[in-house]
């Protein structure tokens, strides 16, 4: 077993191949390289990003690389399975509420924000976005600013999997959302830890338990972490389309294994902002997943199909 | 016959009297000891040829007479006996191997349900292996 870890995305990056070849060792020091060229792709913080230039130019037919498709393309899927609750036209309420920064940055310059209380408009506006396959060229509506999130950690998590496993069983965590790709003759059960909501328990490395993979993906939604204050109230970063702002929610946090990162990103964030209860009826609807949701008050919720292996 | 010529005829006739009786008592009792002894030395010897020689036969053997059988004689049944309980044997091979086939399935029969619901008259303490779970490779979390 090899592995690297990197910081990219705003996020500690970490991949692992189950194989100790010289060729395996290569293709990880490659992997920090791939996320680079992604983030200058997809990141909406990098003013001279492929998104930031298409933020600029809403209105008009665009044409995107491929990498910019394909994340913009599972971004509507997303937006689609989960009845609009994870989208990609958010941006306008994160900066709304002060999210304008990452969040490195905001942690490191205690800036304080005025929170603007008007839900933001054009968060519906993703069901208008259109797509040109032929030309692969894409049309957002004017004001809709775009942000592609846990979508684009996913994604990339799922394309370095797909690439490491030409040398063998492969992970990549992707800040908490993680692959994980069978090679071609074998796959490895990998486990993962599910780190229990930050603030909440006695020690910060605290698990809730532990699952294996051999294959998809998992990913973890929480508004334990990347919260803020703004005036008197407390804030983060997940943001309800139904209301613009904050999601008001008794879920700490939300895991979800899924056949990839991607769909475990949108199941996961989906029921953290539905709530304990109908988060959890929502996810057992499901297919192929399975979730897990800590509240507030300390509760651990799951469907049934959850396999955890040890409780804390 | 001898006297003494100082005594008188009287006095040695009744000396010679008095040494006759004695003599005669003397011969009567070496009679008899001699008597006593030769017949304990004879029943001596006739014990000492008993024990040494083969038994003789009786007067009814040398007839040629058959010996006395012993006959035992069972005593007569009650009319009325309680019968005696039955008991089943502990341990019949037969009866084992017979009934080994109906509580053994074949490995490839066997399923979850039959075996939890094979009966377990008395719970045993079971020996299980625990595993620990491995360390995780990557830890699930909210962005950070």
């Amino acid at each position: 077993m090899q592995e690297i870890t990197f910081r990219a995305m705003g996020c500690q990056m970490l991949a692992a191949l189950d194989a100790d070849t010289a060729e395996a060792g290569e293709a990880l020091r490659n992997v920090p390289v791939w996320f680079e060229i992604w983030e200058r792709t997809l990141s909406r913080f990098r003013p001279g990003s492929e998104l930031s230039r298409l933020n600029a130019r809403t209105g008009q037919w665009v044409a995107v690389s491929q990498t910019l498709w394909d994340v913009l393309h599972a971004a509507l899927r997303a937006a689609r399975h989960t009845h609009g609750l994870v989208i990609p036209t958010a941006l306008s309420a994160m900066q709304a509420i002060g999210y304008t920064r990452t969040f490195e940055e905001m942690s490191s310059e205690r800036v304080e924000v005025t929170l603007t209380v008007t839900p933001p408009a054009h968060l519906g506006d993703w069901e208008n976005i259109q797509m040109d396959a032929a030309n692969r060229a894409v049309w957002v509506p004017p004001g809709a600013l775009l942000d592609l999130g846990g979508v684009a950690k996913g994604w990339c998590a799922d394309q370095a999997a797909r690439r490491l496993a030409t040398y063998g069983p492969a992970l990549v965590d992707a800040g908490g959302d993680i692959a994980i790709a069978p090679a071609a003759d074998r796959a490895t059960e990998f486990p993962i830890g599910i780190a229990a909501p930050a603030g909440h328990s006695p020690t910060p490395d605290a698990l809730l338990g532990t699952i294996t993979l051999r294959a998809g993906g998992v990913a973890t939604s929480g508004r334990d972490y990347r919260r803020w204050q703004t005036g008197a109230r407390e804030v983060h970063h997940l943001i309800d389309p139904r209301t613009g702002e904050p999601a008001q929610t008794d879920a700490l946090t939300a895991t979800a294994i899924a056949p990839t990162a991607v769909q475990a990103e949108a199941v996961a964030k989906a029921a953290l902002l539905l709530g304990s209860e109908e988060g959890l009826a929502w996810a057992e609807s499901q297919d192929d997943t399975a979730t897990l949701l800590v509240c507030e008050d300390g509760r651990i919720v799951h469907t049934p199909n959850f396999p955890l292996l040890r409780s804390v | 016959m001898t006297t003494n010529a100082m005594r008188p005829a009287g006095a040695n006739r009744h000396a010679q009297l008095e040494q006759a009786t004695a003599l005669k008592a003397l011969i009567g009792s070496a009679s008899l000891a001699l008597t006593l002894a030769g017949w304990g030395w004879l029943s001596y010897q006739q014990v000492a040829q008993t024990a040494s020689a083969p038994p003789e036969p009786t007067a009814a053997e040398q007839a040629g007479a058959a010996p006395q059988q012993i006959v035992i004689v069972e005593p007569a049944a009650p009319a009325r006996v309680a019968p005696l309980p039955t008991l089943a044997p502990l341990y019949t091979p037969g009866r084992v191997e017979a009934a080994r086939p109906a509580r053994t399935a074949r490995a490839a029969q066997v399923t979850r349900p039959q075996v939890a619901a094979a009966p377990q008259p008395q719970p045993q303490p079971q020996l299980r292996m625990v595993t620990a779970p491995p360390r995780p490779v990557a830890v699930t979390r909210s962005s950070r």
